[in-house]
């Protein structure tokens, strides 16, 4: 049945690491690292990008069975050699991806690989998978639809589903690896109470996450990873927000957004009646040059929609004014054409080749550019990939390494170079900084900010309010597929924001 | 530069692993019977291989973009039919043809049935959106039995012994057979448009991820198109090969074909999800199979066990390139 391990005394070590050192070919991953998380305790783990995060996590999961160094479960020792020791150790990680099977019932996840036997130990039994879901379900206090399949449910609750079936077997330590990143807010306050809930019954969480504000509300210690070494584990009352982020950087953090540049005069976009049947009803807004215009707005909004629709990757073609001009953008190609750029809010998924290297990637949009009659000369690509790769400073600066193997950071401004390259003049930026660490969040900020001084327009969607706020000249707040209201971005602040995103107060 | 020159070096090489094999075969042959190791003997390797490496090449964008065909046998077959029967008018009784022109018009017709063919393959897999495994068994299908129909229940269609078409497969030029300069020429034509041009970029960029080199702006659809498009030609030509070797067209030549052709194309290291691969490595595939063919021969092995070997040969060549994969602790 559903419990965490028997008596585990409050405040005692569950999972003690000692100096965990990974290597991978031509670099350190983690050196040397210890790390140890109590029953009853949410131990948040922070670092940047490439700081080890991951890597650790891995080997507490036994996906990397290769590392040095000690792993004590209640102090015995225990080798982390595949993940099976981790499934039979109750070592439970929920990974940013959730790995749920679609198309199955929430009962039938929950219990997955833990099925009843049915009658003479042939099959499932049906019956009790529900019967016993439904307890696990109970005493977690989660209301959940058994017989719905997981792919109907929202994130936070498929995020539910998958803690259920951590819980559903014997769980001593539960990882959760950026749990929010793609969590509305409603949702993270959702989750917070239920990990709230699960450290009362003694389980030790490890809570990793890039969101620094929120570590406050959940965590009780943290420790901070900087190049695979650990700078120390605090009690979270201890440090400020300013102390952890100067900790992951290993310095002051500028001021993360760079001043707005004035706005030109010159039209570069103009959206009349956007639509998108059932999802955006009648946008209609215009772009200056040097211009940033921000949309906010719930989940569901219709913010990421009127990017796919401006992009010709919406369900039919639409017509809009492009530098006075009128266009039917019908495909992505059309939308190149006529100078728009999208950065992808998937970029593994839709901006990047990952298996190609960087320089392929850089020239993809723009090799139309670099020939004449469809030939392409490969050093006139390398020459001019080395280029762009200088200008965004990415690194490696090896334009022949797969694009994959770099960081989340590097891989945007890739993205970002890619589109640079094709000379277009509005970008339209969706959730740029999505699953990026302060430091290099602060390098894109620039980026947007220096792209707009240079006469672009750029149009950013985000659900960081912050991120909106600080960088927009302008905020348009989108309910429910139409425009809500538009607020001056030096004005804005989140609370305000919030409401209009929700339908109150909305006068203007 | 240096740099970047050794890694791709070694990345290159890396999906040549079939190489060394490949070599080592040679060299035990050649110690077992040195009869193996004659100018004779491995022209006569490449002449046999000619098909496989015209078809490989097409293949090979095919699947570097993502995409699948299983279709070129019967594309072949229609292919040789069609250009038989066009070069066969110059043979009949009221001659109203010269030869040369007939065998001219029936390359052509060879080509267009290819592309077309191709096309319609392509246009299924883009606009309908069917899966290209299934899109082209359903081809597959309806093509053989097109051959079948059109040779009036398996007719085959008989060229004279001294037709022009024959010169295709007979020939010399400068001393060297037709069939390996085709092959030649297709391998250096194939490699140079992978490498140096849009459409091979292209190419890459699709099997690697189809849906952001839409949003990149690429037309997806017709490089797609094109890419079996190319193949059904490639698939002609290589029909063409076949009949004027046999100087007799059948509604079962190329039974097979198909499977040999991808057979290479996986074995020069292209997977089947596409996104990397070159024509290098297909090329050594399609030597690989030709040589095991051979080999076998020189061995006095029992032909039975020709596909035990060619399937081994798959495995093993896939199965250690995934297992060195895995242990670099790739994903």
């Amino acid at each position: 049945m559903a419990h965490t391990h028997p008596n585990p005394v409050p405040g005692s070590p569950v999972l003690r690491l000692t100096g965990i050192t990974k290597d991978f070919p031509g670099t350190r991953a983690l050196d040397g690292v210890d790390f140890e998380v109590a029953s009853g305790e949410i131990h948040a783990l922070v670092g940047e990008n490439g700081a080890g995060k991951s890597t650790l996590m891995n080997v507490i999961g036994g996906i990397y069975p290769g590392y040095t160094g000690q792993v004590e479960l209640q102090g015995s020792r225990a080798r982390m050699s595949g993940p099976r020791d981790a499934d039979r150790l109750g070592l439970r990680v929920i990974h940013q991806e959730l790995s749920l099977v679609p198309r199955m019932t929430v009962a039938e996840n929950i219990m997955l690989g833990q099925e009843p036997a049915g009658r003479w130990r042939i099959g499932v039994d049906r019956v009790k998978v529900r019967e016993r879901a439904q307890l696990i379900l109970a005493d977690l206090g989660f209301a959940l639809p058994l017989d719905q399949p997981v792919e109907q449910l929202g994130t936070g609750q498929q995020q539910l589903v998958e803690i259920a079936h951590a819980f559903a077997r014997e769980m001593r330590v539960l990882v959760l690896d950026e749990p929010t990143a793609a969590l509305p807010q409603a949702d993270v306050g959702r989750l917070f109470g239920v990990l709230r809930d699960l450290r009362a019954r003694g389980l030790a969480i490890i809570y990793i996450s890039h969101r620094l504000a929120e570590l406050p509300h959940i965590a009780d210690r943290v420790t901070v990873l900087r190049d695979g070494r650990s700078l120390g584990t605090y009690a979270m009352t201890d440090l400020s927000m300013g102390d952890v982020s100067r900790l992951m950087l290993g310095r002051d953090l500028q001021d993360a957004f760079p001043p707005r540049g004035p706005v030109g005069t010159e039209v570069l976009l103009s959206v009349r009646d956007l639509q998108w049947p059932g999802r955006i009803d009648g946008v209609s807004f215009e772009l200056h040059a040097g211009e940033v215009l921000g949309l906010a707005g719930l989940i569901g909004a219709g913010r990421t929609e009127v990017l796919r629709c401006l992009f010709g990757a919406g369900p039919k073609p639409c017509r809009i004014g492009v530098l006075g001009q009128e266009v039917l953008v019908g495909s992505p190609r059309d939308a190149a054409r006529r100078g728009l750029a999208l950065i992808p809010e998937d970029r593994r998924g839709q901006g990047l080749v990952l298996c190609r290297p960087v320089a392929e990637n850089v020239v993809l949009a723009s090799l139309r550019r670099l020939g004449r009659w469809g030939l392409v000369r490969r050093q006139q690509v390398f020459e001019r990939a080395r280029e762009l790769m200088v200008r965004f400073a990415v690194s490696p600066a090896d334009p022949d390494t797969p694009v994959g193997n770099l960081s989340g950071g590097n891989q945007q401004k890739v993205v970002v170079a890619k589109w640079v390259a094709t000379q277009p003049r509005v970008f339209l930026f969706d959730e740029p900084t999505r699953g990026l660490d302060v430091g290099t969040k602060a390098e894109i900020y620039r980026l947007i900010a220096e792209l707009a001084a240079a006469g672009h327009g750029v149009l950013i969607v985000s659900s960081e309010l912050p991120e909106v706020i600080g960088l927009a000249h302008r905020i348009l707040v989108l309910r429910e597929g139409r425009v809500a209201a538009e607020v001056p971005g030096e004005r804005a602040d989140e609370d305000q924001l919030l409401r209009l995103s929700a339908g109150e107060g909305a006068s203007q | 530069m240096r740099e970047r020159l050794s890694g791709s070096l070694y990345r290159q090489l890396r999906s040549y692993l079939i190489l060394p094999l490949l070599l080592l075969m040679c060299v035990v042959t050649w110690l077992l019977n040195p009869r193996f190791a004659t100018i004779g003997n491995f022209s006569n390797i490449l002449v046999q291989a000619a098909p496989a490496a015209v078809g490989a090449c097409g293949m090979t964008f095919v699947m570097i973009a993502g995409g699948f065909d299983l279709s070129v046998g019967a594309i072949a077959a229609m292919a040789g039919m069609v250009a038989a029967s066009i070069a066969g008018l110059a043979y009949r009784q009221a001659n109203p043809w010269p030869e040369q022109a007939a065998a001219l018009a029936g390359v052509a017709a060879t080509l267009l049935v290819g592309c077309s063919l191709g096309w319609v393959n392509g246009l299924l897999i883009t606009r309908i959106r069917i899966n290209p495994f299934v899109t082209t068994l359903g081809t597959m299908l309806m093509v053989r039995s097109l051959v079948e129909i059109y040779s009036r229940g398996g007719k085959p269609i008989t060229l004279p012994n001294d037709a022009a078409l024959g010169t295709l497969a007979w020939g010399r030029t400068l001393g060297v057979p037709n069939p390996i300069w085709l092959s030649v020429v297709a391998v250096l034509v194939a490699a140079a448009a992978l490498r140096w041009t849009r459409f091979g970029y292209y190419c890459y960029a699709l099997g690697g991820n189809e849906r952001t080199a839409w949003l990149s702006g690429i037309g997806t659809h017709a490089v797609k198109t094109a890419t079996y498009v190319l193949t059904g030609a490639a698939a002609g030509l290589a029909g063409l090969v076949i009949l004027s070797r046999a100087m007799q067209a059948q509604s079962t030549a190329a039974k097979g074909y198909e499977l040999d052709v991808i057979a290479a194309v996986i074995i020069g290291g292209t997977p089947l999800g596409g996104g990397t691969g070159s024509i290098f490595g297909t090329f050594v595939g399609v030597l690989t199979l030709a040589v095991i063919n051979n080999l076998l021969v020189f061995l006095k092995v029992d032909p039975s066990w020709q596909d035990m070997v060619k399937g081994a040969i798959i495995v093993g060549a896939v199965g250690i390139d995934s297992l060195s994969r895995a242990r670099r602790g790739g994903s």
